[in-house]
């Protein structure tokens, strides 16, 4: 049915004027096909440089739904590390299915971690998959002292604990000089994470790694929606980024 | 725990299909693809017609007696009102018919958002028999209602009515003869809307294909193409206004010198040359007028209802793409292995058992977006895609989206029929009744070439990620009519 009808778009009379050069308007080359085109309106505002800080959009909770924002903003300074692969295995009529499931934790070493979890058949999808993942999930992190509050922020600015599944991690601050009292795994998450001293207490099964890592993640990512007395003071709203850039353009067009 | 390794250890890195949920998955449909073309010379009347495809700027409509004539009230908003742009005009004619064009509209409000109303579709179809022939029949009839040289010569008198407050400032003083210019036009023009009917494509035709063009070519009164513009004008004190303002900004952006003014803010008075495009600030269905003259014009003309408009090109859409990543994953894979030859072995191997649902933290929560973002890097520059009465490409879950029509059972994703889309969703078309299926979806990249290309256009109007257009299946539906089509907005 569909094929009768195919259409003609393509097939008008004026095939021909349509192709040509396209001199873009003052954007510049694109880097052909693999360049990010942005699809959301965040991306576009990212990508034109008008957000400069993952920091705006951590502010109005904006779901980040490309992962080339954070690469843009964050470039470079992300690094990222398996933290575990392991098969999983489904059971078809033919047999099992094997798949191999990756975590990976993505950070800049100063505020802000994700993590990303993905399976797939082949290893090198499913760590693929699970960078991007992992970049969609970025959160920022608090820092803050234990005690004296000279020099920067180094350690957790209170006790939190984040759980996933049988896992708990509790999170405590520890004073400067004490390092990361942690074992492997979320050793290395806090040290992507920018934290510079911090005991830890874990309980549950920890050998699942996937479990450990998200316990933590979790309890980081609560650093930022713990209300201490410091935050007390009511903050002003602003506008989001996309209103902001509404009214902006806006004023500088006159419209009817 | 031995098995573990052994099993990482020979996964190879092949290219392999079947993935999850998330990634390309090369399910061998190929659509047709729009990707941007040139820039349309709005200067040149002759660049577009009906049978372009295009992008922003102003439709094309059909010249022929038998077309219905779109008035100002249905290219209007239904949520605030205000003029509606030009997304793309696409010509897509089916077997049965003739010619066929698609035009989708959209309201460059913010404040709009993606509701019911923001956004338009017209279809009109005409057949075979209709189009030949007939565009000069259907002129010759309409044309002696027009006495063109007793509206030549009104244009030609520069009456300019003395205003009781001669003490405006010039820049008033133009604007305001102009303003009872166009208002003797228009109520010359309601006269003559009583012998024609309401329909301006007479005068577009009038204008374009049977050389009519050159006479406003010639005058240099700037006030020859408010005629030529078209009678109906229903709401005409708003219209005015809206021209009043539109020169106003006409004026402003032509005082910027020959480069694209970015900032429309000088409120100092200049020539009137910027009249030009007052018609496009009227209905949108006036076709550009050969008086285009520079760049600065044209950006004004963003203020005007239309973008900058560009062809589309149809191109077939390539293959999933080879992942380049590759090298990178394998790298992260073997400092994995790396490190786990020397820790203490976690082992994990006995929990291979079946984990044949995701865990909570696993699901992202955007996995249709992700595809279909992905789908479309595919070809990065695509604006639309043409799949007739195919699957459309979701952005979201549609019983997200219409959570109170859309029926409970689950979509299949690899459905095909109606595209997957549930027909509680999609009402059928208004005139013949007859199911409505999918035809083509804009895609982001239009957004970022057409809108945010140009700098001096308002960009952030519209946000979405795909619109969906859904036609009706019984072609030859509305003969000559233009008729409504639905959309789903994402």
């Amino acid at each position: 049915m569909a094929e009768e009808n195919r259409g003609g778009f393509g097939r008008g009379r004026d095939r021909g004027r349509g192709r040509g050069d396209r001199g873009r308007k003052g954007k510049g080359d694109k880097g052909g096909r693999d360049e990010w085109v942005p699809c959301t309106k965040l991306g576009r505002l990212v990508k034109d440089g008008k957000i400069k800080s993952l920091e705006e959009i951590f502010l109005f909770s904006l779901p980040i739904k490309e992962f080339q924002i954070v690469d843009h903003i964050l470039g470079p300074a992300l690094k990222d590390e398996v933290m575990q692969i392991r098969p999983v295995q489904k059971v078809t009529a033919a047999g099992q299915r094997t798949r191999f499931k990756t975590y990976i934790a993505v950070g800049d070493g100063d505020g802000h971690i994700g993590i990303g979890c993905k399976t797939a058949n082949e290893v090198a999808n499913a760590i693929r998959g699970a960078v991007i993942n992992a970049k969609m999930n970025v959160i920022p992190i608090r820092r803050g002292y234990w005690g004296d509050k000279s020099g920067m922020p180094h350690t957790v600015p209170c006790k939190v604990t984040g759980k996933c599944g049988s896992v708990r991690a509790r999170l405590i601050p520890a004073p400067r000089g004490s390092g990361i009292v942690a074992s492997l795994i979320p050793k290395k998450l806090l040290t992507m994470a920018g934290i510079e001293d911090v005991y830890t207490s874990s309980t549950g099964h920890t050998r699942t790694r996937g479990n450990l890592a998200m316990a933590v993640y979790y309890a980081l990512s609560k650093t930022y929606s713990y209300l201490s007395p410091d935050l007390w003071a009511t903050t002003v709203l602003t506008s989001t980024p996309q209103q902001e850039f509404t009214d902006h353009l806006s004023k500088t067009n006159k419209r009817a | 725990m031995d098995g573990q390794r052994d099993v990482l250890s020979t996964a190879t890195v092949a290219h392999d299909v079947d993935s999850d949920v998330e990634d390309d998955v090369d399910d061998g449909r190929r659509v047709t693809l729009g990707v941007p073309g040139a820039w349309i010379d709005e200067s040149d009347a002759a660049a577009t017609d009906v049978y372009t495809n295009k992008a922003g700027g102003q439709p094309d409509w059909y010249g022929t007696e038998l077309v219905e004539g779109v008035d100002r009230k249905r290219l209007c908003c239904g949520v605030c009102g205000r003029k509606m742009f030009l997304l793309v005009q696409v010509y897509a004619p089916v077997q049965t018919v003739a010619a066929r064009t698609l035009y989708v509209f959209a309201c460059n409000n913010g404040e709009c958002g993606n509701r019911p109303g923001s956004f338009k579709v017209l279809r009109t179809e005409i057949a075979h028999s209709a189009l030949s022939g007939s565009d000069g029949t259907a002129d010759e009839q309409a044309r002696p209602a027009v006495d063109v040289q007793a509206v030549l010569a009104e244009l030609h008198s520069t009456s300019v009515s003395s205003s009781a407050a001669s003490k405006l400032t010039p820049q008033q003083l133009v604007e305001q003869r102009e303003h009872h210019e166009r208002q003797k036009q228009a109520s010359e023009q309601q006269k003559k809307k009583k012998v024609i009917e309401d329909n301006i494509e007479t005068y577009n035709t009038l204008n374009n294909d049977w050389g009519m063009g050159s006479v406003w070519d010639d005058s240099s009164d700037s006030d020859a193409d408010d005629a030529s513009a078209g009678a109906a004008s229903k709401d005409e004190s708003k219209e005015q206004s809206d021209r009043i303002a539109a020169l106003l900004a006409q004026r402003n952006a032509s005082d910027q010198s020959s480069s694209r003014p970015k900032q429309n803010n000088s409120t100092s008075s200049g020539a009137g040359r910027g009249t030009s495009n007052i018609k496009k600030k009227k209905k949108k269905t006036k076709k550009q007028q050969p008086k285009q003259q520079s760049s600065s014009a044209s950006a004004a003309t963003n203020t005007a209802n239309a973008f900058t408009s560009f062809y589309l090109v149809d191109q077939a859409e390539p293959a999933p793409k080879q992942n380049a990543e590759q090298a990178k994953a394998q790298k992260l894979y073997e400092s994995y292995l790396a490190r786990e030859s020397n820790e203490e072995k976690q082992s994990s191997g006995s929990s291979n058992l079946s984990s044949s649902w995701n865990e909570s933290y696993e699901r992202t929560g955007h996995e249709e977006f992700t595809r279909f973002s992905q789908r479309v890097a595919r070809q990065p520059e695509q604006c639309l895609r043409y799949d007739l009465h195919g699957q459309p490409l979701l952005a979201a879950p549609l019983r997200l989206q219409f959570a109170s029509k859309a029926k409970a059972s689950h979509k299949s994703r690899n459905s095909s029929g109606d595209g997957g889309v549930p027909t509680a969703v999609v009402p059928p078309c208004e005139l013949c009744g007859s199911r409505r299926a999918f035809e083509i979806q804009l895609t982001p990249n239009l957004l970022n070439d057409m809108v945010y290309a140009d700098e001096s256009a308002d960009a952030d109007g519209m946000d979405w990620v795909t619109v969906l257009v859904f036609t009706c299946t019984h072609h030859g539906c509305g003969k000559g009519k233009y008729c409504d089509e639905f959309v789903v907005v994402q």
